[in-house]
C-alpha cells in the first residue's frame, strides 16, 4: 500500500463526505478545512513528482486483488505532474475565496465538499491505470463540476450548466462505447496490458479496436474542448464563480491527459516509422492528423473569440481554447519532442489561465462595469493590478521574455522537426497526412498575433480610459495574492526552463516508451494472496459507487 | 440472437440522439436516457453474448483475449460488473439532469435547451442574463437590489451578479456589447 497515492483520493473524499454531514459548519472553518485538504493533497502530488522524477513509478493494488483483475493506482511522470498542478490550483482557489472581500461561495452550502469531491475525481482520474476507472472518475469530476458550475444561481448558469451537462452526457456515453470495444476485442482495460495486447490484434479483430479508439479520441477531445466539440466550454466557463473557472482550467486538460494515454496504447510518431509497427492495423487510425486538424481549427475560433469578446470573462474563456489549441498543435506532432513541448505549454497556461481568472475578479470587482469591456472608472490598484495583467497578457499571449514564449518556440520546433523527419523518412501513413508544419507556425503564430490585439485593446481599456478610481484599495483580497501567486510562476517556469523542459522531455519519452509503466504494475504482488476457492466468488473489478 | 440485439442498440441510440437533438428540455432526458440504456446494452454485449452459462462459478477462468468465445464455463463477469456500475452512474446523472432542467426552467422562463433568458433580444450576451433573475430566484436579491441603485458599491454585491451585469441596469442602452460570440 504507498500511502503516497491512496492520500490524494482518501483526503479530499473523506474531507468531502464530512463537509457534506456538518454543512452547518462557519465557513471560515469550512475554508480552512479545505485549504488544509488541498495542501495535504499537494504534499502527497509534490511526493510522487519527486518518486518520479528519480524514475519510479508508484503504484498501488486497490483491495488486494491480483493484478489483471485488481484495481491498480499508479503515479508516473505524468500522473504526477498533473496532479501536482490540480493541488496547485485548487490551493489558490480557496486561498482566493478566503481572502476576497465578498463571500462568493455563500449562496450555496456545499460549495467547499463539491469542490473536495472535485479534486477526488480529478486526482482518480489523474492516476488510475484503468479505463473504466478512468470513465468512473471522470463521472465524478463532471458531477462535481456541475454542482460547481451552477453555484451562485442565475439564469446565464442554469443554461450554461445545463449545455454542459447535456453535452457532456453524450460524451460519456461514447466514451463507454469506447471502453466497451476496446474490452470486446482485448479482454482487458488495464491500460498497461492494453498498449500490449493492441499491436498484437489480428487483422479481424482491428476494425472494432480502431472503433474504439475513435469513440475514445471523440469522447476526451470533447474533454479537451478541441473544435469543432469545443461549444460547451465558453459559456461554461465565463458563467462560472471565477475561483471555479479558475480550478477548471485544469477540466479541459483531463482531456489532453486522457489523450496522452490513449497515444500512449498505440505506435505512433517515431514508433511508425518502424517499418513493421506501421503495418499495424490501428497504427493505420486518423487519429494523430484528426487532433491536429482539430487543434488549428481551435487556434483559428479561439483567436478570433479572443478579439471579439465583449465581456473580460468571455475573453480568458477563449484563452483557454487557444492554450488547448497551442499545446495540442505540439502534441499531434506525436514524437516525443512534440509531446514534451506540448507538456510544457501546458503547465504554463495552465497556472496563467486560472492566474487570469482570479485576477480579473478582483479587477472587475472593483469596476462600475464589472467584467464587461468598456470605458468605466479603472478599479482600485490599478497600477499594482495593471502590472499583474500585463505580467499575464505577456505570458499568456508567448511573448519573451515569460515562459509562454519558451512554450510556444519549444513547440513550434518540435512541429517543424516532426514535419521534416516525417517527410525525409517517408513514414508509415499514420503521421505523415496531417497538416504539415508550415500551417501550424501560421496558425500558433497568426494566433498569437491576435491575443497580442485582444488582450492590448483590454489592458488600455481597463486600466488607461476612464477616471482614476475614488475608491481606496480595501480588503486583503484587493491585491489579487491569489492571482499573483499563480502568474509569479510564469517568469520562474522561463528561468527554470531547461530542468522543466528536461522533465517533461523524460517523461514523453516514458509515456511513448510505455515499459517501465507495464512492468511496475505487473510487478505488483498481493499483500495476501487470494486462494483459490475465494477468488471467483466476487471481483471488484470496478470502483465505482455500489 | 445477435442482429436483434444490435438491433435493439441500434434503435434506442438513434431514437435517443433524435431526442437529444430536439432540445426540448424533457425530450433531452428522455433521448439521454436512451442514449444510456443503448450505451450500457452495448457494454453488456462486449464480453459476447452468451445463453445458458453460468454466471459466476469458480474456481474461475482467466477470460481470454479473444472475446467471450475461449471462456468455457461461465458467462465474461466483468462486463455485468461494469454495467452495474454504468447503470448506478446513469441513474444518478439522469436525476441530475432532471434537476437541472427543472432549474432552468424556472430561471429562464422556459423549457427549450437553446432558449435564452426572458426579456432578450434575438442575440443576448451571457452579460445581460442577470437582469432576467426573479427575486425568488436570486439567493441574495436584496443585495442586487442595493447594487441596482445609484452608487455602485461593489462589495456589496454578489460578485457574480455584479459581472454578469445586474448592477447596470441600463447596460442594454449602452452600445453593443453583445456579439454573440457565445452561439459559434
Amino acid at each position: 500500500m504507498n500511502l503516497l497515492l491512496i492520500l490524494p483520493l482518501a483526503l479530499p473524499l473523506g474531507l468531502g463526505a464530512w463537509l457534506f454531514a456538518r454543512s452547518g459548519m462557519p465557513l471560515r472553518q469550512q475554508r480552512r478545512l479545505s485549504l488544509m485538504g488541498a495542501l495535504g493533497q499537494l504534499g502527497a502530488a509534490v511526493g510522487l513528482l519527486a518518486l518520479s522524477a528519480e524514475g519510479q513509478i508508484a503504484a498501488t493494488l486497490i483491495g488486494d486483488w491480483p493484478v489483471p483483475y485488481g484495481i491498480v493506482l499508479a503515479a508516473d511522470r505524468l500522473s504526477a505532474l498533473m496532479l501536482t498542478l490540480t493541488s496547485a490550483l485548487a490551493l489558490a482557489a480557496i486561498a482566493h475565496l478566503s481572502l476576497s472581500a465578498a463571500d462568493t461561495e455563500r449562496s450555496g452550502r456545499h460549495f467547499h465538499a463539491l469542490l473536495q469531491l472535485q479534486l477526488f475525481g480529478l486526482a482518480g482520474a489523474f492516476l488510475t491505470a484503468d479505463l473504466f476507472n478512468l470513465f468512473v472518475f471522470f463521472e465524478v469530476l463532471l458531477i462535481a463540476s456541475y454542482g460547481l458550475l451552477v453555484h451562485g444561481g442565475g439564469a446565464a448558469r442554469s443554461r450554461a450548466a445545463l449545455h454542459y451537462v447535456v453535452l457532456n452526457m453524450v460524451g460519456s456515453s461514447l466514451f463507454l462505447m469506447g471502453v466497451a470495444s476496446l474490452y470486446a476485442v482485448t479482454g482487458t482495460l488495464s491500460l498497461a496490458e492494453l498498449s500490449d495486447r493492441l499491436p498484437e490484434l489480428a487483422p479481424d479483430q482491428a476494425p472494432l479496436a480502431g472503433t474504439g479508439l475513435l469513440l475514445l479520441t471523440g469522447a476526451f477531445a470533447l474533454k479537451a474542448a478541441l473544435v469543432p466539440l469545443h461549444a460547451w466550454l465558453v459559456p461554461a466557463y465565463s458563467a462560472a464563480l471565477a475561483p471555479v473557472a479558475a480550478l477548471f482550467a485544469i477540466m479541459t486538460k483531463v482531456g489532453v491527459y486522457a489523450l496522452l494515454r490513449l497515444f500512449a496504447l498505440m505506435p505512433i510518431g517515431d514508433a511508425v516509422s518502424d517499418a513493421t509497427l506501421a503495418e499495424l492495423p490501428v497504427a493505420r487510425l486518423p487519429i494523430q492528423p484528426l487532433i491536429a486538424t482539430g487543434a488549428l481549427l481551435t487556434l483559428a475560433v479561439g483567436a478570433i473569440g479572443v478579439v471579439v469578446a465583449a465581456e473580460l470573462r468571455t475573453m480568458v474563456a477563449y484563452l483557454i481554447l487557444v492554450s488547448v489549441g497551442t499545446l495540442l498543435a505540439g502534441v499531434a506532432a506525436g514524437t516525443a519532442e512534440g509531446i514534451a513541448a506540448g507538456l510544457y505549454y501546458l503547465i504554463h497556461t495552465t497556472l496563467i489561465t486560472a492566474g487570469l481568472f482570479l485576477l480579473i475578479d478582483v479587477i472587475s470587482q472593483g469596476r462600475a462595469r464589472g467584467s464587461c469591456l468598456q470605458p468605466a472608472q479603472q478599479p482600485p490598484a490599478a497600477a499594482w493590478l495593471g502590472a499583474l495583467f500585463l505580467l499575464g497578457a505577456l505570458a499568456i499571449a508567448g511573448l519573451p521574455p515569460l515562459s509562454g514564449f519558451v512554450g510556444k518556440a519549444l513547440i513550434l520546433e518540435a512541429v517543424q522537426d516532426a514535419s521534416v523527419a516525417g517527410s525525409e523518412f517517408g513514414s508509415g501513413s499514420g503521421s505523415g497526412s496531417g497538416p504539415d508544419w508550415m500551417l501550424s507556425w501560421t496558425a500558433v503564430l497568426g494566433s498569437t498575433l491576435l491575443v497580442v490585439i485582444g488582450l492590448s485593446r483590454a489592458g488600455m481599456m481597463l486600466f488607461w480610459q476612464g477616471p482614476p478610481s475614488t475608491r481606496i484599495a480595501s480588503g486583503r483580497g484587493a491585491y489579487a495574492p491569489a492571482a499573483t501567486a499563480l502568474l509569479a510562476a510564469s517568469p520562474l517556469l522561463a528561468l527554470f526552463a531547461a530542468p522543466i523542459a528536461g522533465y517533461t522531455q523524460s517523461l514523453a519519452l516514458q509515456l511513448l516508451d510505455g515499459e517501465d509503466y507495464i512492468m511496475a504494475i505487473r510487478g505488483l504482488e498481493p499483500v495476501d494472496p487470494p486462494s483459490a476457492a475465494t477468488e471467483g466468488i466476487a471481483k471488484p473489478v470496478h470502483g465505482g459507487p455500489p | 440472437m445477435l442482429w436483434l440485439f444490435a438491433g435493439s442498440i441500434g434503435l434506442l441510440m438513434g431514437g435517443g440522439a433524435y431526442l437529444v437533438l430536439r432540445a426540448h428540455g424533457f425530450s433531452v432526458v428522455l433521448g439521454l436516457m436512451l442514449l444510456t440504456y443503448a450505451t450500457n446494452l452495448f457494454v453488456f454485449a462486449s464480453g459476447g453474448l452468451q445463453v445458458g452459462r453460468a454466471p459466476v462459478q469458480a474456481p474461475i477462468q482467466p477470460p481470454a483475449k479473444t472475446g467471450g468465445h475461449a471462456i468455457e464455463l461461465m458467462a465474461d463477469p466483468l462486463p455485468q460488473a461494469l454495467v452495474l456500475t454504468a447503470i448506478v452512474i446513469g441513474f444518478a446523472m439522469t436525476a441530475l439532469m432532471l434537476v437541472l432542467v427543472l432549474r432552468a426552467l424556472s430561471d429562464i422562463g422556459s423549457e427549450r435547451v437553446d432558449a435564452q433568458p426572458m426579456g432578450m433580444g434575438t442575440a443576448p450576451s451571457e452579460s445581460q442574463a442577470g437582469e432576467a433573475l426573479s427575486d425568488q430566484e436570486q439567493p441574495d436579491a436584496g443585495r442586487l437590489k442595493a447594487c441596482q441603485s445609484d452608487e455602485f458599491q461593489p462589495d456589496e454585491c454578489q460578485s457574480g451578479a455584479c459581472q454578469s451585469g445586474a448592477c447596470q441596469p441600463d447596460e442594454s442602452q449602452l452600445g453593443e456589447p453583445q456579439t454573440g460570440e457565445e452561439e459559434r
